[in-house]
């Protein structure tokens, strides 16, 4: 099984002091924490069990800048054979990540194709489904659990409501990566070092016949933090008094 | 030129399979001064000792070099030849071809080439080599044994019975030592006061031994059968000759409180005078200085004295220096017990019903705080009761030694335990030493009569709803337990005395890496020290239980009797010796002594060998500046010559 | 880094073994999970098969440290369990949840997972010194418990506000603060380990700091016996608090008559050797009387906070020695039980509160109780439940930036 693997290295965010850079296109980040992104730790997991039980490759791919390679390396400590770094456009949708990753794996044979179902960051959930469609091969989308049998997957997918669907799908085909497919397993700070002797390699744009100023079909126009305001209200005191006051106010809105 | 004799052993093949033999005889015959050159196969042998006895005479030999194994094999044995054909046995030198040629080496023609050069150079000493007579030491008629534990007591019997004078010295007032504190002795439990009281009593009736309690030797000087003593004899102020041992004055001392009582193991306190035990020998009251109101404050009514009938109390008594010559000295000064205090874990000290094994000891002993029956703190009698064995004892924390005795001990105060008390107990041990006649035997017995042996050292000892607990493992099933007893017995080991390295340096004797007195040789010389004329006995040596500290006491007693009677030894010569001459008085040499044999002579300005102290180490004559020291059987000319055959 | 455990017996001592069992006899947890010491000793010395490793009981260590302190032939025992600790995590095989704690670590420095943004939170309202923007005498490094904990974070406040009265010149390094690394090298990640104590090495040695002061003592431990490369002198806080009160700088005025007894921490005491300085302090706060616990100093019962138990779960059964200490302390009728650590603090107070004994007595902290005594003015009654102001932020769902509970 050639399994490849979609990658991105993003930043961590629950808890840090953000701040919109002066243009207003991007929040600054040079004060926040990077790692990679949280579906596709699952997806890369679920690509070398898969691996594990059919034998084959795993191959992890992300489009990013330098500092990408570290999202890289942590992949091969999970368990990839290889990876490539792309370079990353100056500015990009997901339409475009879509195409560069096409085109980067057109020389690749493969069986299957891993990403995760969104990203920390931008949260669009398009460059999957989109790749797909430029590969021309099948999808699934938000799946918790892959079976393989003789050239066909057999896919769960999530749905609302705790609502599953079945799905048959021929090989090769691409399928978006849920959370909590399977149980991570813990990657040692020895296992990264040991993995940065595994093959890595960098591409630019121009190997793949692309340019820096491919077009976009969306531009991002403005990021800014929602208007604060009276929308919250703080109560204060001992338990006792705050649960008085609570139970007031629910009362007032009738539960 | 002297007339040397070489003889080339072959060992059997210990040599010769590696050194030929045959050709070593040709290359000595060719070194100046040879004589007579031959191999043969054990030198040693009778055959072998009359080849050369015979040599020596036949062809006037002055000297012989004897090319064999170590000189700390059969030098010996070469001298008392060489004596026997009438040669001066120093006229004997050895050449190492054994353990430091054809032992380690594999290549014949190399182990022969070796060998050679090994010859020519013993050759060239042995040329240089000069008769040497020992110097006759007269030996004293008297031995001190310090210490009257039953290990001084035997030692002292022994010698007395024999008709030689003791003077035995003791620091405690009275003397039994350790065994005095004891109840019943394992394996045959005979009550130690019934079979060490006729020795007491015969230590104070023998008219041969002159015996000094409340006293310490403090200074020793001289040689082996000539050693000058000093003891203090420390203010009793009791006059011993006055006191009946009656007690009144004890029970008239004001301290209500008093001390805790070192018999007792402090588990009780006692007055400031006091005698130790109702059976001690001498019974005889002394005062505790540090205790005493009157003499450590100036304030008392001093109601001791009103009630002594016999008028026996003396506050002026002083301090007494006693000198004594002696020929030879038995160390016999017993142990100390671990301090569990050390080991927090056991909880000693925190909980009154954690005990030694020496206190447990002493609550069996029909003389001791409880009359002999096992109590608790608060009176009652325990329902369970946990002996720990190896507390201190084979240990990265505390000893590292075993003890040899605990097992034994915890296991006889469990039998008596059971059988005073009807309680459960319970042995916490890791393994059982039983080693000794009957002990194995001992060990079935006590099983048999129901008491529980844990394997698991017991971890901790803590209290939970008022009861102590023993925290451990039962590693035979595999299970943690944690016990609760009502009392805890520590088996704490044996130590060597907290001031042994004080009492070393005064008899300049050595210590073990354990602090005990070291032997001079640990499997065949037991009782002797690195000193000539000093002797160990009993637990000072090392831990040991009491039929094997009366036999050391006995064997020592017997090597120290054996030197006294002799009238007089013969001191080896190989020692040094200053020209006085050439002496400028610098006394580095005396500095330098580690036996402290060089005596410095005030009226003559120069420095003076005394040969009975001298070991012969060769220090001072390599610390000499003025070439005036010399060692007697390795001066400068002999080692230089072979020095340059090796290394030419 | 291939660990071989073939060389576990040579690196560990294990040969000198006597199976006497003083290790399992004297640990914690012997009674409440299958962790026999001994019988791992003997079985990792007969060259096993990594089976015995994935067993679950080499988890429910808490690295105590009893049985290596009490052990007669020198084996060391609980390097034995870092090591096999350190070939799983190596291999990846560690529990889920201390998978988290140590990717949190790697991630954010330190095993909460909390971010390095919110660090000094805790001192917003203080007028604390950063270390590298300012110098100071004294570094104090407040460690991770008492940096996000909302519990121990009163802890942290209370010391700088004693050490600011006395007079003492300290500052903190502020948000480049990561993991001492005690914990995570107790989780098996001696790789990281390593990483932590070169990072916080390098940034210590660029202040110029005399001397470094922690307010945990596994932060002590670690600085002390375990950093390679730091010079420095290393001190507990209640050894500078001690010298403090000795020195007339902190006056300590009255408070109710209390009983009181003390917990002593496993990584502070047994394997510290630092007793008297907390009793000292505690015996000189006016009102107090302080009753020892049966298990005190060398002997005192682990709370099961440290070898990384704060994050594993499921690993032990039956009663927590948390609540056999705090029923201890309520048979000696204390009020409060005072320790000297974050993690005993939270273990403890967890158990107060299971065990319903809220009302009936406080966990407190010693620099919460110096700092209680030093305000004249405070007036906590006791007993009371901890005294605490409630916030609720109610949200509009419509509001998408999420805010930070604050419950203090």
């Amino acid at each position: 099984m050639k399994i490849i693997v979609c990658v991105k290295r993003v930043p961590k965010t629950a808890e840090a002091d953000l701040f919109i850079e002066k243009e207003g296109k991007d929040i600054k980040k040079d004060n926040l924490v990077f790692a990679l992104n949280d579906w596709d730790g699952y997806a890369i997991r679920e690509a070398v069990r898969i691996r594990e039980n059919y034998g084959g490759e795993v191959f992890a791919l992300t489009v990013g800048p330098e500092d990408s390679k570290e999202v890289l390396t942590r992949c091969l400590a999970m368990g990839a054979d290889r990876a490539l770094r792309i370079e990353e456009p100056p500015a990009f949708d997901a339409l475009l990540i879509a195409k560069i990753l096409a085109r980067a794996i057109q020389d690749h044979p493969f069986d299957l194709i891993l990403t995760g179902v969104q990203t920390e960051d931008d949260g669009w959930g398009q460059v999957g489904v989109a790749l797909a469609q430029l590969l021309g091969i099948p999808h699934a989308s938000i799946v918790n659990r892959i079976e393989i049998e003789n050239g066909k997957a057999k896919v769960k997918r999530e749905l609302e409501g705790g609502l599953e669907e079945l799905l048959e799908v021929k090989l090769p085909a691409l399928f978006t990566i849920q959370t909590g497919i399977n149980e991570p397993k813990y990657v040692s700070l020895a296992a990264i070092l040991e993995a940065e002797e595994k093959e890595m390699r960098e591409i630019g744009l121009e190997e793949l016949g692309l340019t820096s100023e491919e077009p976009l079909y969306a531009i991002l126009d403005q990021v800014s933090f929602p208007a604060a305001g009276k929308m919250a209200e703080i109560l204060k005191g001992t338990p006792e008094e705050v649960v008085t006051q609570l139970s007031e106010i629910i009362k007032k809105k009738k539960g | 030129m002297k007339r040397i004799g070489v003889y080339i052993c072959h060992c059997g093949t210990n040599i010769a399979s590696t050194v030929d033999c045959e050709s070593l005889v040709l290359f000595s015959k060719s070194l100046p001064g040879v004589k007579i050159a031959r191999d043969y196969r054990y030198l040693c042998s009778d055959p072998g000792q009359e080849l050369i006895k015979k040599d020596i005479t036949d062809f006037s030999l002055e000297g012989v070099v004897i090319a064999a194994c170590s000189p700390r094999m059969h030098e010996t044995t070469f001298r008392y030849l060489l004596k026997a054909a009438g040669l001066n046995p120093y006229c004997l030198n050895m050449a190492n071809i054994r353990e430091q040629c054809s032992w380690v080496h594999q290549d014949k023609n190399e182990a022969t080439e070796k060998a050679n050069r090994l010859l020519q150079a013993a050759v060239a000493r042995v040329l240089r080599q000069k008769a040497l007579e020992g110097k006759k030491v007269e030996m004293k008629p008297s031995i001190l044994v310090v210490g009257a534990g039953i290990a001084g007591i035997q030692a002292a019997l022994t010698i007395a019975s024999e008709g030689t004078k003791v003077v035995l010295v003791e620091r405690a007032p009275f003397i039994g030592g350790h065994m005095a504190q004891l109840d019943k002795t394992f394996p045959t439990l005979d009550c130690a006061s019934c079979i060490f009281t006729p020795k007491t009593v015969e230590v104070a009736r023998n008219k041969n031994i002159e015996l000094h309690v409340c006293s310490e030797v403090v200074e020793v000087k001289g040689y082996v059968g000539n050693f000058n003593v000093s003891i203090k004899k420390y203010p009793t102020y009791v006059d011993p000759f006055r006191c009946t041992g009656c007690g009144e004055c004890i029970e008239a001392c004001v301290l209500k409180k008093g001390v805790a009582s070192e018999f007792e193991e402090r588990m009780v306190n006692r007055k400031a005078i006091y005698i130790a035990f109702p059976q001690a020998v001498p019974l005889k009251a002394v005062i505790d200085p540090q205790a005493c109101l009157f003499l450590s404050r100036g304030k008392c009514k001093k109601s001791c004295m009103e009630a002594c009938k016999a008028q026996a109390i003396n506050f002026e008594q002083k301090e007494e220096l006693i000198e004594k010559e002696v020929g030879a000295i038995i160390l016999a000064t017993g142990y100390d017990l671990f301090d569990p205090h050390l080991l927090p874990q056991f909880g000693f000290g925190v909980y009154e019903n954690v005990l030694t094994n020496l206190q447990f000891e002493r609550l069996l002993s029909p003389s001791g705080p409880t009359r002999g029956e096992i109590l608790l703190k608060d009176g009652t009698t325990p329902k369970a009761i946990a002996f720990l064995h190896c507390i201190g004892s084979r240990d990265e924390n505390a000893n590292t030694y075993c003890s040899r005795v605990c097992c034994m001990v915890s296991m006889k105060q469990a039998h008596l335990a059971k059988e005073k008390t009807g309680s459960e107990v319970f042995e916490f041990y890791i393994d059982i030493n039983a080693f000794g006649k009957g002990y194995q035997e001992f060990y079935k017995r006590v099983r048999e009569e129901g008491i529980f042996f844990i394997r698991g050292k017991g971890s901790e000892v803590f209290k939970r709803e008022g009861r102590l607990v023993v925290a451990a493992e039962d590693t035979l099933l595999g299970t943690p337990i944690e016990i609760p007893v009502d009392m805890v017995v520590l088996g704490a080991g044996l130590s060597a005395r907290r001031d042994a390295e004080k009492v070393a340096q005064v008899f300049g004797i050595n210590q073990s890496p354990d602090r005990f007195f070291m032997e001079a040789h640990p499997k065949l010389r037991p009782v002797a020290t690195s000193v000539d004329g000093i002797f160990l006995a009993g637990c000072c040596q090392g831990p040991k239980d009491i039929p094997d500290t009366v036999a050391q006491a006995s064997a020592a007693a017997a090597e120290a009797l054996s030197l006294v009677t002799r009238g007089e030894i013969e001191v080896e010569p190989i020692t040094s010796w200053i020209d006085p001459e050439l002496c400028s008085g610098c006394k580095l040499c005396v500095e330098i002594c580690p036996t402290s044999a060089i005596q410095f002579i005030e009226a003559k300005r120069i420095s003076s060998v005394n040969e009975a102290l001298c070991k012969g180490c060769g220090a001072c004559a390599a610390i000499c500046p003025s070439k005036a020291a010399r060692q007697n059987h390795f001066t400068q000319d002999q080692v230089l010559a072979e020095v340059e055959e090796l290394a030419e | 880094m291939k660990i071989d455990p073939k060389t576990f017996t040579r690196d560990y001592n294990l040969h000198v073994c006597i199976q006497c069992g003083t290790c399992t006899g004297g640990c914690p947890v012997k009674f409440r999970s299958p962790l026999n010491m001994r019988r791992l000793v003997r079985q990792t010395y007969f060259a096993p098969d990594p089976s015995l490793f994935r067993r679950p009981e080499w988890w429910a260590c808490t690295t105590c440290s009893t049985c290596t302190l009490r052990c007669p032939a020198g084996v060391k025992n609980v390097e034995l369990i870092l090591g096999v600790r350190n070939y799983l995590a190596n291999q990846g095989e560690v529990p889920s949840t201390i998978r988290d704690a140590l990717e949190n670590t790697l991630l954010h420095g330190n095993p909460w997972g909390r971010f390095r943004d919110r660090r000094i939170d805790w001192a917003k309202d203080l007028e604390i010194k950063i270390i590298g923007e300012e110098t100071a005498e004294n570094l104090l490094f407040i460690g991770c418990a008492p940096s996000y904990d909302p519990r121990v974070q009163s802890l942290s406040i209370a010391l700088f506000k004693i050490f600011q009265k006395a007079g003492l010149d300290f500052g903190i390094l502020g948000k480049k603060e990561s993991c001492c690394g005690n914990e995570i090298r107790r989780m098996g990640e001696q790789a990281l380990f390593r990483k932590l104590s070169m990072d916080n090495t390098n940034l210590i040695k660029k202040t110029r700091v005399k001397r470094i002061i922690t307010i945990s003592p596994h932060c002590y431990n670690a600085f002390k016996n375990e950093y390679p490369d730091l010079d420095l002198p290393v001190h507990h806080y209640t050894q500078v608090l001690i010298e403090l009160i000795e020195a007339g700088r902190i006056k300590l005025t009255g408070r109710s008559e209390t009983l009181l007894t003390y917990q002593d921490p496993c990584f502070l005491g047994k394997q510290n050797g630092i007793f008297e300085e907390p009793r000292k302090i505690l015996r000189s706060i006016p009102g107090v009387t302080l009753i020892e616990m049966e298990r005190s100093r060398e002997r005192s019962l682990c709370c099961e906070g440290g070898g990384g138990r704060m994050w594993t779960e499921g690993f032990t059964e039956g009663t927590r020695n948390a609540e056999i200490r705090v029923r201890e302390a309520l048979h000696l009728k204390a009020k409060i039980l005072a320790t000297s650590c974050p993690f005993c603090l939270l273990t403890l107070e967890d158990a107060v509160k299971t065990s319903g004994l809220a009302d009936q007595m406080v966990v407190k902290d010693i620099g919460e109780l110096v700092g209680e005594a030093i305000d004249s003015n405070s007036n906590n009654p006791i007993p009371c439940p901890p005294a605490g102001r409630l916030q609720i932020i109610i949200n509009d769902p419509m509001t998408l930036f999420k805010t930070n509970y604050l419950v203090d």
